[in-house]
């Protein structure tokens, strides 16, 4: 069950991926695989962040059409050193997992060049789009760390405006 | 010991993936035939995905496309809507001018055929609920205009003789009113007889005895008799010429009714239709000579 919820939320962030770019292209600069597979990391075990940035890199690689392996050796990469420092350093609310997530997808472009570079292959990323990718990235958390804090909230007081009228 | 077990079987298993990526990228790098393979088979996987993504966009964006086409064409076609409107307005406009042209130009002829001084008005005002059928025209004294002067349509037919002046207005009394008077002939046969409004837009010519010869589609002109209008100037059209009433007093037998009567009743029907007329010439009369 938690496989499928998984694999629905990496579906849905992989239709943002390609559909959000289509509306607006500046949207096309936020890495929404990476924004879930960084949360994973910092929620979840080591072994499934590896997992989920695996499969989260797969599929990128597959919805982008580049050599299939590079996203997923980057994100997997950055899930296993995400989960390494989330047992070191407390990284809690909206703000920090904006800055942990910005600073993975610098972390993540990097290694795509390099590893582009390597290859022998055109750079897919510019000197502009890796730090703009990054800011637009820890941006979208921030934004969705709000959207589903005031979400929370609106549940909560629903819920005690319930258990008020219940008592009544 | 579990937990460093558990532990390096993960970071056995990060191993793993980064090579297995590692030597997936440099087989697709090194072997351009594994390249294609690779990607197609990754392609295969997503492509569901891809196109359902791309089928939902296409809809989305066609649907939307054709909705703000929609609101342009709307928006466009109001602006030709209101395109036409003023062209129709403008269209009005130039046709009314175009026929206020012709009958000027008519109006310029039939002075030009007139021995006499015509001033060329234009009805400014209808009043057939006066105690006469009259109209008005926008010349008055100032202009030169006098009580009694023949007032002539475009065509040199007969519309009705002035009957108040003022400064700057005239009102022309219409040969349809039954308080007008016009003298006049039939020009076939030059029978005379006074031409009088009927009620409507008929006339009527009066005191044509029952010894002329009037017969339907007789043209009836004026015969200058009466110091007004001058001989000649057209009228109307016989359209009904009957034997009139017998004359009271006369033995009715054994004379038969055509014996008896004294006039024909004679109805004319107007060259020109006196009530719609908008330019009118005003025949100024030339004072006899030595005066």
């Amino acid at each position: 069950m938690n496989g499928l919820r998984t694999a629905g939320l990496l579906f849905a962030a992989g239709l943002l991926q390609v559909f959000l770019p289509r509306v607006w292209f500046p949207l096309g600069a936020v890495d929404w695989l990476l924004i879930y597979v960084i949360h994973e990391a910092l929620s979840a075990s080591f072994r499934r962040s590896i997992l989920v940035g695996a499969a989260a890199g797969l599929l990128q690689d597959g919805l982008s059409g580049g050599i299939v392996g590079l996203h997923a050796f980057a994100k997997t990469t950055i899930a296993a050193l995400t989960s390494s420092a989330g047992n070191l350093l407390v990284v809690r609310g909206t703000m920090m997992q904006a800055l942990a997530t910005g600073a993975a997808a610098l972390l993540e472009s990097l290694i795509v060049v390099a590893w582009q570079t390597m290859l022998v292959r055109p750079a897919s990323l510019g000197l502009v789009e890796i730090p703009a990718r990054a800011l637009a990235t820890g941006a979208a958390t921030a934004a969705l760390f709000l959207a589903g804090a005031w979400f929370q909230q609106r549940q909560l007081r629903r819920g005690r405006a319930r258990g008020r009228g219940f008592r009544i | 010991m579990e937990t460093i077990s558990r532990h390096a079987s993960s970071v056995a298993l990060l191993a793993g993936l980064l090579f297995g990526f590692f030597v997936l990228m440099s087989y697709q790098v090194n072997r351009a035939d594994t390249v294609s393979a690779v990607e197609g088979t990754v392609q295969t996987i997503v492509s569901p995905a891809h196109r359902l993504v791309s089928g939902v966009w296409l809809g989305i964006s066609g649907s939307w496309t054709r909705y703000v086409g929609l609101i342009g064409r709307a928006s466009e076609a109001e602006v030709l809507r209101e395109r036409l409107a003023a062209a129709e307005r403008r269209a009005a406009i130039l046709e009314e001018a175009g026929r206020d042209n012709a009958r000027l130009r008519r109006l310029l002829g039939l002075r030009a055929r007139i021995d006499r001084p015509t001033i060329a008005a234009e009805t400014i005002g209808r009043d057939t609920a006066h105690s006469y059928e009259a109209i008005t025209i926008n010349r008055g004294s100032r202009d030169g205009v006098v009580v009694n002067i023949p007032a002539v349509a475009a065509n040199g037919v007969v519309v009705g003789r002035v009957v108040h002046v003022a400064p700057y207005t005239a009102t022309v009394q219409l040969i349809t009113d039954p308080k007008s008077a016009v003298g006049a002939k039939v020009v076939r046969t030059g029978a005379p007889g006074v031409v009088h409004g009927a009620g409507g837009a008929t006339l009527e010519l009066k005191y044509v005895t029952s010894l002329e010869d009037v017969e339907v589609g007789d043209l009836v002109v004026t015969s200058g008799d009466d110091s007004i209008y001058p001989a000649g100037l057209e009228i109307g059209r016989v359209v009904r010429a009957l034997q009139g009433a017998p004359v009271p007093g006369l033995p009715r037998l054994p004379l038969t009714r055509d014996e008896t009567a004294l006039f024909l009743d004679i109805y004319l029907e107007p060259l020109v239709e006196v009530r719609r007329v908008d330019q009118v010439l005003l025949l100024i009369p030339v004072p006899p000579d030595g005066e």
